[in-house]
């Protein structure tokens, strides 16, 4: 009826390894598919640009079959509030930088800066705090202490 | 009423003298379409030095660095992020105009921004090692078309770059089809010297300000540089292929562009600052130093130059079997 | 040939203007290392222009610029070691063998190792520079496609020591890494491959996103999880020096990763990653018996000494032949056309105060970076102990600049972030980083080499095998499978020996 500890994370880890095996075996499928479009008029060598994608599709073909039938060990994965904590920092963190030529890299880097340290246990004025001196100190030193180009921002300095 | 016009004539000269339809930028960034140390990075090092030189600029100009695809990363980033930017100049070259022409520069055509200038230019040239029994060009290429096979290229850059280009209109005055040509694509121009010296190859092409450190030392011989006329300086004894009964040409020339929305008035300041650059003595000597030659082409003539320049190669490209 | 350059060096070199220049370089050198988003190309391409401007004569711009980059090579070890994040790409090995000793609270003498191994193996790159160079550039025109095909055979044959418990991870691994690097412009055709229209992905993925993205991202992301599980512990710092053991089993390593690192780092095509990645997997194949990856002082000291001998052996075909030796020295092959100097060997007897002074500058550069690396050691570990609030958004928002300097691109650091997830999720299934890293490293020399070599021969296979240097490569590719199975097999058997007959 119970099961040990022990056994649960080796069901666990055998099924997370089922699921990447799929992933990785409809990879090699779509990698094989993509190969076949590749465009190009001829090539100087006899092999061609498709030789190795297809050789390398081929190969993790069936290292993925063989991972699926022996799927061995894993960290067990993570439970739910921690799976949403992992998820938002990677969303706030893509959605930041996806505006970044938007807003400017200051308001960017705060708000990385701030939910990561929130993440990491500051409190929320902590946080917020963390961000500021964190962005204001990167950017100075990157936009004036090193000259590099750094987004000003089109919605603040519009072109 | 001609006397009305006339006189509406007369304000409006006198205006655009107190007002002339240029407009400094207070900041200056020249985007650099590659890693450092390239052509790209050149191009921006010798307009930012000399602006700064002769005080055309109050700031220097910062240097920002955006790889990919001989340009295309720059190009796109000009076109849908800073279209206006009207301080930001980004350098360009023949390259970049190949791939445009091969449609292997992102979603944008030769239309897309506005052409500034070109701040000089270099030529093709094919080396053979110092023992080769060819001397000249024109024994190079009867042996080309006695014995294709046994001639293998080295070039700085993939099939269908420019260092491919210039070996292909070898191959094509040599009646035969460049793509069967044994080409080998490496990294830039170093490699291609080194594997002359170790004979892997036969002939290595790229540019001769590669080759001339290894023209000098005696190290490689250099056949033929790919220029109109006879260069000076050190490449001074190297003929052309023209001379040498070849009507092959490569210019690499190298120049600057702004984005497409930058006002007439800034585009104006660009075009003849870089202009008026080019004549200072300043300028003459960080492009010599940079193995440069002058190429005087400005704002609308360079624009044309650029436009004629990716029909060409469109043309090229097709009879080389490169785009159908 | 004769030393006299040297002597001359050395009196140039030692001024008190080139000897703060040089001070200046390493420090510089240890701390853009150090930092994760700038490797020392970066460095060095922001210094030169303020070099130009200020009028320094080329002997000092040199020993700065050269300072820079063999520094970095020391500083990149330090965030590798401490908290498993590489500050360049010739670092990344370090943090196989690096980390784990940090989580053992012995970070810090994993620091002192990891100097003392990179000063042997930049001494050991300049004292080959000094009496190799013209030598070692003759050889370094004999690798051709075939050669390197044969040498890139050779690294993967060494990969076979990576092979753990679970042998079809480390494959799966691998194969990732290698197709990654077919992304992008594919040379012998001209061809874009899985570019997707994106011309970021023109020139293939930069290995440094690749490295940001397994290593700090998914490692931020592994920290999180630690710390709602409430593992995340401080790591304690421990003594400062390593014990004298530690140093012994450690001498051989370090000598044979000096050696191996500087011809590779000698070969234009190779640099630090590759040099750093065959010296690991070489040792591991060697001496390992289950104790690599757990924190082994000698998988730290091989590729660490690797690194900088390889920077040090980039110089060879700089200053013999005048072709850059790896993407650094070929910005400052620039510097040195600006100042009109044409490199190649009559730089030794022309300019001796420039070859001479650059090369004598490098024996002082690391006895400098010793000396000052090893009271460092206890700084850089405070970096333990800041707390995480501070210390991961800083990785977090420095692994995002350092990618954004480079391209300038929100779709790269994407591309990172991506990158990064999909480390982690890999990691969490039991798959090791290192291999992705090698099949990136080696997979893009491996297929274009290969395919040029059939391209010079109009697809004979037996121009794979017509050199002296490539066949012995062939040859010691098939030792390192065997070898260590071999010695494996013989030390059981006298073991039983011993047991059968007292």
């Amino acid at each position: 009826m119970s099961s040990s500890p022990h056994e649960e994370g080796q069901r666990n880890g055998a099924f997370s390894g089922r699921v990447t095996a799929s992933i990785l075996l409809a990879f090699a499928a779509l990698l094989a598919i993509a190969t076949s479009r590749i465009e190009y008029a001829f090539s100087s060598d006899p092999l061609g640009p498709q030789a190795f994608p297809y050789l390398l599709s081929i190969a993790l073909a069936i290292c993925a079959a063989w991972y699926f039938l022996r799927p061995g060990a894993a960290d067990p994965w993570p439970h739910s509030q921690m799976l949403w904590s992992a998820f938002s920092l990677i969303a706030v963190t893509a959605i930041a930088v996806g505006i970044m030529d938007y807003v400017g890299f200051l308001p960017t880097a705060f708000i990385i800066c701030s939910w990561a340290a929130y993440l990491f246990g500051s409190g929320p004025a902590g946080a917020l705090g963390i961000g500021a001196v964190q962005a204001a100190f990167w950017f100075a030193l990157f936009k004036y202490g090193l000259g590099t180009y750094l987004p000003a921002g089109t919605l603040f300095f519009p072109g | 009423m001609p006397m009305f016009r006339g006189a509406i004539a007369i304000v409006c000269s006198v205006f655009a003298l107190s007002f002339p339809a240029v407009a400094k930028p207070d900041k200056t960034e020249c985007i650099v379409g590659a890693k450092p140390g390239g052509g790209f990075d050149l191009t921006c090092r010798l307009l930012g030095g000399a602006l700064q030189a002769t005080n055309m600029i109050d700031r220097p100009m910062t240097y920002t660095y955006m790889e990919g695809g001989v340009g295309a990363t720059a190009y796109n980033h000009i076109i849908s992020t800073r279209p206006g930017d009207p301080g930001a100049i980004v350098a360009v070259s023949t390259g970049s105009a190949l791939l445009l022409a091969q449609k292997k520069f992102g979603a944008h055509d030769e239309n897309a921004v506005r052409w500034v200038g070109a701040l000089g230019a270099e030529f093709g040239s094919v080396i053979v090692s110092p023992d080769s029994p060819y001397k000249t060009l024109k024994d190079l290429i009867d042996g080309i078309k006695d014995k294709p096979q046994e001639f293998s290229v080295a070039g700085g850059g993939a099939v269908g770059s420019q260092d491919w280009m210039k070996a292909a209109l070898i191959f094509k005055a040599a009646g035969q089809d460049p793509k069967k040509m044994r080409y080998i694509a490496l990294e830039g121009g170093g490699p291609v010297v080194t594997n002359v010296l170790g004979g892997h190859v036969k002939i290595g092409s790229s540019d001769i300000a590669e080759f001339i450190p290894h023209h000098k030392s005696g190290k490689v011989r250099v056949l033929a540089v790919m220029s109109p006329e006879r260069l000076t300086g050190d490449a001074k004894d190297i003929p052309t292929a023209k001379e040498q009964g070849f009507d092959i040409l490569w210019t690499v020339w190298r120049g600057v562009y702004v984005g497409p929305k930058v006002s007439d008035a800034d585009y104006n300041w660009w075009v003849e600052t870089v202009q008026k650059l080019s004549t200072t003595p300043e300028f003459r000597k960080e492009q010599e130093s940079r193995g440069l030659y002058p190429f005087a082409s400005f704002g609308k003539d360079f624009d044309a130059h650029v436009k004629s320049d990716v029909a060409r190669f469109k043309v090229l490209a097709q009879e080389a079997g490169l785009i159908k | 040939m004769s030393l006299d350059y040297l002597w001359t060096g050395f009196a140039v070199a030692l001024t008190p203007t080139n000897l703060l220049y040089s001070l200046l370089g390493c420090f510089l050198g240890t701390l853009i290392g150090a930092l994760p988003a700038i490797g020392p190309i970066n460095g060095i391409a922001l210094i030169l222009p303020i070099a130009y401007t200020m009028k320094m004569p080329p002997e000092s711009c040199m020993i700065l610029l050269a300072a820079i980059y063999y520094g970095a090579e020391y500083g990149g070890r330090i965030t590798s070691i401490l908290i498993n994040v590489p500050g360049d790409a010739g670092a990344v090995m370090t943090a196989m063998d690096g980390f784990p000793l940090a989580k053992q609270g012995r970070g810090a003498e994993a620091l002192t190792m990891s100097a003392l191994s990179s000063f042997v193996g930049g001494i050991l790159a300049v004292v080959g520079l000094t009496f190799f160079a013209p030598l070692l550039g003759l050889f370094a025109v004999k690798f051709g496609p075939a050669e390197y095909v044969a040498l890139m055979v050779f690294a993967f044959a060494t990969l076979a020591s990576m092979v753990g418990a679970e042998p079809v991870k480390t494959l799966i691994g691998c194969l990732i890494g290698l197709l990654l690097t077919t992304i992008g412009l594919d040379p012998t055709s001209g061809a874009y491959r899985f570019t997707f229209d994106q011309p970021e992905l023109h020139d293939g993925i930069e290995f440094i996103i690749i490295v940001i993205g397994l290593f700090s991202i998914s490692e931020i992301l592994l920290m999180l999880e630690h710390k709602f599980a409430g593992t995340l512990k401080p790591i304690p710092i421990g003594k400062g020096f390593p014990s004298w053991a530690d140093i012994k089993a450690c001498w051989w390593p370090t000598i044979r990763s000096s050696v191996s690192g500087f011809i590779i780092g000698v070969l234009p095509g190779t640099g630090a990653s590759v040099a750093s990645a065959v010296a690991y997997t070489t040792e591991k194949r060697l001496l390992d018996k289950g104790t690599f990856g757990k924190g082994d002082m000698r998988g730290l000291a091989a590729p660490e000494a690797a690194n900088n001998a390889a920077a040090g052996g980039a110089f060879v075909p700089m200053l013999t032949l005048g072709v850059p030796g790896s993407g650094t020295t070929a910005v400052m092959l620039g510097a040195l056309l600006l100042y009109n100097i044409q490199p190649g060997p009559q730089l030794f007897t022309e300019k001796p105060e420039l070859a001479g002074g650059l090369i004598a500058s490098m024996y002082i550069g690391n006895i400098m970076l010793l000396i000052m690396n090893i009271p460092m050691v206890r700084l850089f570990v405070k970096m333990l102990q800041v707390p995480n609030t501070w210390l991961i958004p800083t990785i977090l928002l420095l692994s995002i600049l350092g990618v954004y300097t480079a391209y300038s691109s929100v779709t790269s650091v994407l591309m990172m972030i991506a990158i990064g997830v999909m480390g982690w999720a890999l990691r969490k299934q039991g798959f090791d980083m290192a291999p992705i890293i090698l099949g990136f490293v080696l997979g893009k020399v491996l297929e274009t080499n290969l395919r040029n070599a059939l391209a010079l021969s109009g697809g004979e296979v037996s121009i794979l095998f017509q050199s002296t240097i490539s066949n012995s490569l062939w040859v010691m590719a098939v030792l390192i499978v065997i070898l260590p199975w071999w010695l494996a097999r013989r030390s059981r058997r006298e073991a039983i020996d011993a047991r059968d007959h007292p």
